[in-house]
């Protein structure tokens, strides 16, 4: 019996595992949306870490949030892009800060600045760079 | 008694409306979940019949995958 409530509470808390989204008023990020079941996200990945080092100079932070509902997935993922992901990624495996932006589709990238998305972009892009650059620079213009 | 039934049958079936959010298209991205399984080889004998019988060509799926990428 103890080890069938045990059992239930690792699955729980398994289950229910969530990191959370902190982000400060004074930096601008780019939050990259991805799961492992997306095979557009795995070809997006390496386009953002190797814009990663460049950014963080310029002090844009590259936050990836990956959507798995099962933490093993997330994980088994994570480890096959090691590589790639050079950035901070957090699992949102309740879909709760998903379910905060709502985007269109998977991967979807969000820019924010201020604590308020200013650009998004929805789907793989091919050439990502430019476009990340060109929504940089209108949310720059915003202010 | 109608309306005990309707209630009912709404509260039993309200949950197959809920749309699916493209973050949520996990199992749909199945290789499983293409049109003719798995694989591809049954959906073109399937098709090849198909084509035979009906003299037509095409119309048969749509450009899009399941996770709602591109």
């Amino acid at each position: 019996m103890k080890k069938i409530a045990f059992l239930c509470l690792l699955s729980a808390s398994l289950a229910f595992s969530n990191d959370t989204l902190i982000l400060s008023k004074e930096k601008t990020y780019v939050l990259s949306f991805f799961a492992s079941w997306c095979p557009s996200c795995k070809k997006e990945l390496p386009q953002l870490a190797k814009l990663h080092d460049g950014y963080k100079k310029r002090g844009i932070e590259i936050i990836g949030i990956d959507v798995d509902k099962k933490l093993e997935d997330a994980h088994k993922f994570q480890e096959k892009m090691k590589e790639h992901l050079p950035f901070k990624v957090l699992n949102d495996t309740s879909n709760t800060i998903v379910g905060e932006y709502k985007p269109l589709g998977m991967p979807a990238i969000f820019i924010v600045k201020n604590n308020e998305v200013c650009a998004t972009i929805f789907g793989a892009e091919e050439h990502l760079e430019e476009r990340l650059e060109k929504e940089l620079q209108t949310c720059k213009e915003k202010k | 008694m109608r309306y005990i039934t309707m209630l009912a049958a709404a509260l039993l079936f309200g949950g197959c409306v809920s749309e699916v959010q493209p973050w949520e298209k996990a199992t749909l991205a199945k290789e499983s979940m293409k049109e003719g399984g798995a694989n591809p080889l049954v959906k073109k004998y399937e098709e090849h019949i198909y084509y035979s019988k009906e003299a037509t060509k095409g119309g048969g799926s749509i450009g899009a995958g399941g996770c709602g990428c591109n």
